[in-house]
C-alpha cells in the first residue's frame, strides 16, 4: 500500500460568500477540501464590500451581482492562490440559469484587475456528461495525486446522482400552524442580509413568523409536477419554476396570511416570473413585491412593510 | 361557413412588407397594426411589467392595435428555445391579451415544422409544395429588403455634391417595386436592378465607418431605435449593421449551430473571435455582440456602437466585454441603452460627440 508520508503545502481557494454560494447544491467546499486545498470565504456582505464592487461592476447590472465583484475584490486583497467561480449553466434538466449567472466568470475575469488564478467549473445538467468531464479537468489541474482526483471524483459523482434523485433538498421542519408570512425569491435574496436589507429580521422583530421558499423546497419536489401553474406553461428557468410553484403553494395554504415577492431592480427574469403569478396571488392574498437595489432607502422600505402587515392584520 | 383567418403581425422596421406577401399568399386575411407609434408604445408600456424589455412592449402594442382592428390570429417571431426571455414571449404575450378581454391564436414563424403543422390546420387544402414555394419566396424577399437597406446605408455618405439626395430617392422607389415584387423572376429582377443602380456611387476615401452591434429586434426596428441608422447616415458616415431578420432565421436552426462548430462559415468565424471572451452562448445575441466587435475591427472599420434595450440581459452581460473588447483592438466603442423614455435630442448629442471624436483622431 502507498503511503502519502509527503507534508503537503495546502493551497489556498477562495469562495466569494454571496450570490452563486447559496446555489451551492454540490457542496464544493468539500470537493475542493479532498483536493487538498483550504478554503476560505470572503466576509458577509457589508456595504464596503458592495461599495468596492459598485466601482468596477457595470452600472445596469443588478444588485446582487455588483456586491459579487465587491467579493471577488476582497479575496484578491487577501491573496488567496485561488479564486473559485463556478458557471452555473443549468442546475435542472430542461432549464437554464439567468444569463448574468452564467457569463459570472467571464465577465470577472475580463474585468478586476490583479485577479489570483480563475478555477471555473462548468455545471451544466443538460448535459450531465460533458459536466462529469468538466469537473474531472479541473480536478486534475488542480491536484496531480491520483487517490485525491479519485476520491473528489466520488464524491461529486455520488453527490450528483442525490442532486438528480432531489435528495439534496431541505426537509420542512414541522414547527407549528401559526399563521405566517410567505417569502418568495432567489436563495441569495433570502440569505444575504445585505441584500435583503435585513428585511426577514424586520418582519421578526414586528411579531411575525415567516416561511421562505427554501423551507418547502423539498415538498414542493413531492408534488407531481404541475403541468401548467397559474395556466401557463413552465418558464425556462430552474429558480423561476421554482417561485412560481412555492406561489402556488403558499396560495393555496391556508396558514399562510401574505406574500412578499423578494427581487432586484434589473433583473429581468423576476420581472416575467412575477407576472405568471401576480394577479392571481394579489386577488386572493396580501401580497408585496418589494424591488431591492443600491439606493433603497429604509424608510420606504420600512413604509411599505408596515402597509403590508397592517393589511393582514385587517385580514385575520 | 368556414372560419376566416385575420391575422395580424409585429412590426419590425418594413419587414411587414415580407410578411403580408407571406402569409395572404398562404390564405390569411391580413389586418396590418399601424406603423409603430407612440400610442403602440404607450399601449405596452401599459400592459407589460414595467421591468420588460423595449422589443417585448413594442411588439405587444402592435398585437393589441391589430386585434382592436378584428385580428384573431396573430403571427410571432422565435419559438420557445433559448436562454433569454424572449423564449417566454409567446406565454406572457398570451396571459397579458387574455387578461385583458382579447382571444387570438398564436402562430409561431420560424424554420421547424411547428410552422407547417399550424398554417395546415388551418388551410387543410394547402399543399406542402406551395407552402415551399412561398416560403422561399417569402425568404428571398427578406433578403432583397436587407439588400436595399444595406446599400442605402452604404452608398448614401459617398454622394457627391450634385448627387445629395438620390440615394434616398432610389431607396424609395426600390421599396415600391419590392412590395409589387412576388414571383422569383420579379425579385431577381429587382436584386439585379438594385446592385446596378447603387454601384455607381465610388467609395471615398475619409468617410467614417462605424458598425452597430447588440440585441437583434433594435438592430432591425428603426422606431425602437429613433432612427438611429439614418441619423448617423446623414452625418456622412457609413454605417453597418450587423444582425438581419434572414440571419436570425437561419442561425435559429439546430443543424445550422451544429455545423458552425466544424465548418468555417461566417458565425463560425465570429463565435472565434469572442472566443477569448465568450466562449459560450449565454442567451439572446451577446456572443454575436462581442465577437462582431472584434470583427469590425479587423475589417478596418472606425467604430462601434453596442444597441441594447433596457434590462437586457445577455446584452447587459456583452456589455463590459464589448468595451473591453473594443480596447483590445483598438477600435472606439460606444453602448447605448434604449427605452421608452430615451429621447431624440439626448441621442443625438451622443452620436455625434462620437463621430466627432472618431474624425478627430
Amino acid at each position: 500500500m502507498w503511503k502519502m508520508a509527503i507534508v503537503e503545502n495546502k493551497k489556498v481557494i477562495g469562495i466569494p460568500n454571496t450570490l452563486n454560494v447559496y446555489m451551492d447544491i454540490f457542496n464544493w467546499p468539500q470537493f475542493l477540501e479532498l483536493l487538498n486545498f483550504e478554503v476560505v470565504y470572503s466576509p458577509n456582505s457589508k456595504m464596503n464590500i458592495f461599495n468596492e464592487g459598485f466601482k468596477k461592476a457595470s452600472s445596469d447590472q443588478c444588485f446582487p451581482i455588483k456586491l459579487y465583484y465587491g467579493h471577488v475584490i476582497e479575496l484578491t486583497k487577501s491573496k488567496v492562490d485561488y479564486i473559485f467561480i463556478p458557471q452555473l449553466i443549468s442546475l435542472k434538466e430542461s432549464t437554464y440559469s439567468c444569463p448574468a449567472i452564467i457569463g459570472l466568470p467571464t465577465l470577472i475575469k475580463n474585468t478586476v484587475e490583479n485577479l489570483p488564478e480563475l478555477i471555473q467549473v462548468n455545471i451544466n445538467l443538460n448535459d450531465i456528461n460533458t459536466t462529469i468531464l468538466n469537473v474531472f479537468k479541473v480536478s486534475i489541474k488542480l491536484s496531480n495525486n491520483p487517490i485525491r482526483i479519485s476520491a473528489a471524483m466520488k464524491y461529486f459523482i455520488t453527490r450528483l446522482h442525490q442532486v438528480l434523485k432531489n435528495e439534496h433538498l431541505k426537509k420542512k421542519s414541522i414547527k407549528n400552524n401559526n399563521k405566517k408570512i410567505a417569502i418568495l425569491g432567489h436563495k441569495y435574496a433570502l440569505n444575504d442580509n445585505l441584500l435583503n436589507m435585513n428585511i426577514l429580521n424586520k418582519i421578526k422583530d414586528y411579531g411575525y413568523e415567516y416561511v421562505t421558499i427554501e423551507e418547502i423546497e423539498h415538498e414542493i419536489s413531492k408534488i407531481k409536477e404541475i403541468d401548467k401553474p397559474f395556466g401557463y406553461k413552465k418558464v425556462h428557468w430552474d429558480f423561476g419554476q421554482k417561485i412560481i410553484s412555492g406561489a402556488d403553494y403558499f396560495l393555496k395554504d391556508k396558514n399562510i396570511s401574505g406574500i412578499i415577492f423578494l427581487t432586484f431592480f434589473g433583473c429581468g427574469i423576476d420581472a416575467f416570473i412575477e407576472e405568471v403569478f401576480k394577479k392571481e396571488v394579489s386577488n386572493k392574498k396580501p401580497y408585496l413585491c418589494l424591488t431591492i437595489d443600491e439606493q433603497t432607502g429604509e424608510a420606504g422600505l420600512v413604509t411599505r412593510i408596515e402597509a403590508f402587515l397592517d393589511m393582514i392584520k385587517r385580514e385575520v | 361557413m368556414e372560419k376566416e383567418y385575420c391575422l395580424t403581425y409585429p412590426h419590425a422596421g418594413e419587414y411587414y412588407i415580407a410578411f403580408e406577401f407571406l402569409f395572404s399568399s398562404l390564405g390569411y386575411k391580413i389586418i396590418s397594426p399601424p406603423k409603430t407609434n407612440q400610442e403602440t408604445l404607450n399601449i405596452g408600456v401599459k400592459l407589460a411589467p414595467s421591468q420588460a424589455c423595449l422589443p417585448f412592449k413594442v411588439t405587444l402594442g402592435n398585437f393589441i392595435q391589430g386585434m382592436e382592428k378584428g385580428a384573431n390570429v396573430a403571427m410571432m417571431i422565435g419559438g420557445r428555445t433559448g436562454i433569454c426571455r424572449l423564449a417566454y414571449y409567446s406565454e406572457l404575450y398570451k396571459k397579458i391579451i387574455t387578461d385583458n378581454g382579447y382571444k387570438v391564436e398564436f402562430i409561431n414563424l420560424k424554420l421547424k415544422k411547428e410552422f407547417w403543422v399550424s398554417v395546415k390546420g388551418h388551410f387543410p387544402d394547402l399543399k406542402f409544395s406551395k407552402f415551399i414555394n412561398i416560403c422561399y419566396l417569402f425568404f428571398i424577399k427578406m433578403k432583397t429588403y436587407e439588400l436595399i437597406k444595406e446599400k442605402y446605408l452604404l452608398c448614401h455618405p459617398y454622394e457627391t455634391e450634385t448627387e445629395k439626395g438620390e440615394c434616398g430617392k432610389l431607396r424609395k422607389e426600390l421599396m415600391t417595386k419590392l412590395k409589387e415584387a412576388n414571383t422569383n423572376k420579379q425579385l431577381k429582377l429587382l436584386k439585379k436592378e438594385t446592385l446596378q443602380k447603387f454601384s455607381k456611387y465610388k467609395e471615398k476615401k475619409d468617410v467614417v465607418k462605424i458598425a452597430l452591434v447588440g440585441e437583434f429586434y433594435l438592430l432591425i426596428d428603426q422606431f425602437s431605435t429613433l432612427n438611429i441608422e439614418d441619423i448617423i447616415s446623414d452625418m456622412g458616415v457609413v454605417v453597418k449593421t450587423t444582425n438581419s431578420f434572414t440571419d436570425f432565421f437561419i442561425g435559429s436552426v439546430k443543424f445550422v449551430r451544429f455545423l458552425d462548430k466544424f465548418i468555417p462559415t461566417y458565425r463560425n468565424k465570429i463565435n472565434r473571435l469572442a472566443k477569448p471572451y465568450i466562449d459560450r452562448p449565454i442567451g439572446g445575441h451577446a456572443l454575436q455582440s462581442v465577437g462582431e466587435t472584434v470583427n469590425m475591427a479587423k475589417q478596418n472599420f472606425d467604430g462601434v456602437i453596442h444597441i441594447y434595450p433596457f434590462s437586457c440581459m445577455p446584452e447587459v452581460v456583452a456589455k463590459p466585454l464589448v468595451e473591453i473588447a473594443g480596447k483590445n483592438h483598438k477600435i472606439p466603442v460606444m453602448s447605448l441603452c434604449f427605452d421608452e423614455h430615451t429621447g431624440i435630442a439626448g441621442l443625438q448629442t451622443r452620436l455625434e460627440a462620437f463621430i466627432d471624436m472618431i474624425k478627430k483622431k
